[in-house]
């Protein structure tokens, strides 16, 4: 009962206009800036900071909230309609919303996308209620052996990816794992494969390529005008929304990604995107139509992003119980809610009860107004494939460059997307798929580093980093994963030997 | 007639690209034009003691956004403004990469004596050149010094698990058991390997550095016990030792931190590893006095501001602001040291 209690101060908090207002522009905001590739939710909270300075800190955290919530969902909107993740989140949603949006079912790509965001931002909420003080350690248990071998596991779910040929799959893989390398060593401060360029020195950045591979490829890929025109008929909400056997199929694999996701978010430095991999994996696995995903199916849309949203709501658990940011846009959070007097930390909850159940009722008011916002545009979104493919392209690559300067105010960022760009039409042209690239781009450099620091940790021995609990438990996992079918297989042939002899 | 309406539709769209400046800040074409204006007219600038900046002035921040330096730098452009100190616009420029490399590749392009530039230091502007990974040595062939702002000084942290309460206490346990004790730091040649090092010679023990690039996955480390000691600033530390979940020994300070009264100094447990970043600003080479005069006045005030100190005082910074003269002895005095301590970092 103390739960409600504080509930119901943090809403009563909250039952103010002004933040209601904050809170829709902070989505509106969001939704915006996360559709802009290249844009996520740091960028969002960075830029609309200074809009906070004179603000009541409720009113500018349920802007922040707003924002968070917005830009996750909005990376999945260019993810859906044009193949161009908003995020490294939203990459997964791309394989299943894509190909839906192409068979002229984007408004219920995008809705089931809106809805099971929203499903899995709520529930992850109640968790966060409820366990935030109890699994306020967990974070703390992983140290670099457990990541490495959280990795290890994110790696194995490229084999669900390669679509038709594994080789191919596995070629667009190792070249994500080459360009990860690119950089200085962080252990010995050796450059690697930099070329003596200065720019090269912090690596390739994942966005850029992205952009390059998913968006750049498709427009050069696309010029052609699309026939797919979108009549009034098809605009009624109710044939924009998911059918009650989609719904069916798609419930068990929201609800098994929210906690997979709310439990990979709490891990700093893990988050949004291996969540939803992990998910996207484990719903091909398990799911009645597992072998479709990948040609269109909407529970290949629904397990990543319920996935992602919770696990940026798990973020917020090492943030506000442990001063520890779990993701990229939660350190700019942090910095926010510093700058506004509020220090996150162990003692967060119990020194500023006010703020902290605000902020957890505001979280709330953002997956409510996400709703809103998503199924109302929802029309509107559809309607942008109505543009002539031409026009459209033309916005989208100028979008791009624009966003890949952005990032690092460098003209060298935009090199680097076209450079990518230009590889992804010829990744297309040999149908070798661009997912795994971009998959084992993100998670080879994080496998990369965490596997040196925990050799250094246990003195160079490999087999103390894997023999640790945590980490032996999710490499047996990851294991199993990968060899799985076969060793069923071979079991099965060994009872149909014995059953026969 | 769709035609030259997609022409226009086109042209608008690149134009509005190309005067995409990339500055977040409200002037207009300053940034842009000052990177076409001619370094010949800079050296010829004239001679009399009262210069003033007529054009807008570029401060390039070597770093990202949001990050130590950054935050420090956005704060004196605030209060340069807020008070208005310069008749001209000061408009901060993120040019990040290669640990600072960019940024005054950046700064250093627009020529010798070039006066509308200013970019700011941090401790790699030391050890990025001792490591061979920048071509700017930090002296006066590269650039010229301006001021000196603050020393930002940090903790040394443990886990409790293992019970230190004194930096003698972590020397007799890393004596008694060699190699077992780690250290966790951001960066592999940067301050906190640095204290390390330092740490290891005078006291003869060996700890083991372990780098992350992630100061929050390094704090979830050293809270989970994967890591034993590490250095925090002041704000992080003081959180968790109310919390009881890290334990501080000591402060790499020259005297006991304000926030943190209860820990000594390195000094006083008598190791001398108080070892601090220090955050300053330099220029092109080759300005003229002048004008190196007016910069490092204008910082001088706003170092003497009230919002400055308050500044300061909540991120734990040491205020130690030196004028150009003094700043140029003492980046000798740094170089000199960090040529020392990196020479104990083990370097491929």
């Amino acid at each position: 009962m103390d739960l409600l209690h504080h509930l119901a101060m943090g809403f009563s908090i909250l039952a103010n206009p002004m933040t209601i207002l904050y809170s829709l522009i902070g989505v509106v905001c969001g939704v915006i800036i996360g559709a802009l590739p290249g844009l996520g939710p740091s960028v969002g909270i960075a830029v609309l900071l200074p809009m906070c300075y004179g603000l009541d800190p409720i009113c500018a955290l349920c802007m922040l909230c707003g924002i968070y919530y917005g830009a996750m969902y909005g990376g999945s909107i260019t993810a859906i309609l044009i193949n161009t993740p908003g995020d490294s989140a939203a990459i997964m949603t791309t394989l299943d919303g894509y190909p839906m949006a192409r068979k002229g079912q984007a408004g219920k790509a995008l809705s089931m996308s809106c809805l099971s965001s929203v499903i899995g931002g709520t529930v992850s909420v109640v968790l966060f209620m409820t366990l935030a003080p109890v699994v306020s350690n967990f974070a703390t248990k992983f140290g670099p052996s457990e990541y490495f071998a959280l990795m290890v596991l994110g790696l194995t779910s490229i084999a669900g990816m390669t679509g038709k040929s594994p080789a191919k799959g596995f070629l667009a893989a190792f070249i994500g794992l080459f360009v990860a390398g690119i950089g200085i060593d962080l252990v010995f401060g050796t450059t690697k494969f930099v070329f003596g360029n200065v720019n090269l020195y912090s690596g390739i950045d994942f966005v850029p390529v992205a952009m390059g591979l998913f968006g750049i490829a498709e427009i050069v890929c696309n010029y052609k005008d699309n026939n797919l025109e979108v009549d009034k008929e098809s605009l009624k909400i109710k044939n924009l929304l998911p059918s009650r056997e989609e719904w069916k199929l798609s419930l068990p694999h929201i609800g098994r990604g929210t906690i997979l996701g709310f439990i990979v978010g709490m891990l700093p430095g893990a988050g949004a995107t291996i969540a939803s991999f992990l998910s996207y994996d484990m719903a091909k696995r398990t799911g009645k139509r597992g072998d479709q995903f990948g040609t269109g199916v909407v529970e290949g849309v629904a397990a990543p992003e319920c996935a992602n949203n919770a696990a940026s709501m798990g973020a917020m658990v090492p943030m506000l119980t442990l001063g520890v940011p779990g993701s990229g846009a939660t350190a700019i959070m942090m910095g926010a809610l510093m700058m506004l007097g509020i220090s996150p930390g162990p003692s967060f909850f119990v020194k500023e009860a006010d703020v902290a159940w605000g902020l957890v009722a505001s979280m709330y008011l953002g997956n409510i107004i996400l709703v809103c916002i998503g199924l109302g545009a929802l029309s509107l979104f559809v309607r942008i494939l109505n543009v002539k493919t031409t026009t459209l392209n033309a916005l989208i690559f100028a979008f791009i460059l624009m966003g890949a300067y952005a990032l690092e105010n460098s003209m060298f960022t935009v090199g680097i997307t076209l450079f990518f760009g230009v590889l992804g039409y010829f990744f297309k042209k040999v149908n070798v798929p661009a997912a795994p690239m971009v998959l084992a781009l993100v998670l080879g450099a994080i496998t990369e580093t965490n596997l040196r620091q925990a050799l250094i940790i246990d003195d160079n021995n490999f087999f103390a980093v894997v023999s640790r609990p945590i980490s032996a438990v999710i490499i047996v996992i990851a294991v199993l994963l990968a060899f799985g079918t076969p060793i069923k297989a071979w079991i099965a042939r060994l009872r149909g030997k014995k059953a026969g002899a | 007639m769709k035609r030259l309406f997609s022409l226009a539709l086109a042209a608008a769209l690149t134009l509005s690209l190309a005067a995409c400046g990339g500055n977040k800040t409200p002037t207009t074409s300053g940034a842009a034009s000052s990177g076409t204006s001619s370094s010949a007219s800079a050296g010829s600038s004239s001679q009399s003691a009262g210069w003033v900046p007529t054009k807008d002035i570029e401060f390039v921040i070597p770093f990202g956004a949001g990050g130590g330096n950054d935050v420090m730098v956005r704060k004196i452009i605030e209060i340069i403004e807020t008070n208005d100190l310069c008749p001209v616009n000061v408009v901060p420029v993120n040019k990040s990469g290669g640990s600072g490399v960019v940024g005054y590749t950046y700064l250093t392009s627009k020529g010798a004596g070039y006066e509308y530039a200013l970019s700011s230091t941090s401790a790699s502007f030391y050890t990025q050149p001792l490591t061979g990974n920048s071509p700017f040595t930090p002296d006066e062939t590269n650039f010229s010094f301006v001021a000196h702002m603050v020393k930002d000084p940090v903790v040394i942290v443990a886990n409790p698990a293992l019970g230190f309460t004194s930096i003698q206490d972590i020397v007799d346990y890393a004596k008694a058991n060699p190699g077992k004790l780690k250290w966790g730091g951001v960066g592999n040649a940067s301050d906190d390997a640095i204290i390390m090092y330092m740490l290891n010679d005078i006291a003869g023990i060996d700890l083991v550095y372990v780098p992350y690039d992630d100061s929050g996955l390094l704090q979830a480390a050293v809270l989970g016990g994967h890591i034993d000691l590490s250095v925090n600033s002041l704000a992080e530390a003081q959180e968790h030792m109310e919390a009881g979940t890290m334990t501080a020994i000591a402060a790499c300070a020259d005297e006991r931190l304000s926030g943190l009264p209860d820990v000594p100094t390195t000094g006083e447990e008598g190791f001398d590893i108080s070892h601090q970043q220090s955050r300053g600003i330099v220029m092109n080479p080759g300005v003229d006095e002048a004008v190196l005069a007016y910069y490092s006045d204008l910082f001088r005030q706003v170092s003497e501001t009230p919002e400055w100190k308050e500044f300061t005082e909540t991120n734990a910074m040491s205020d130690i602001f030196k004028p150009y003269d003094e700043f140029s002895d003492y980046a000798k005095e740094m170089l000199d040291d960090y040529s020392t301590y990196l020479a104990m970092v083990p370097q491929d």
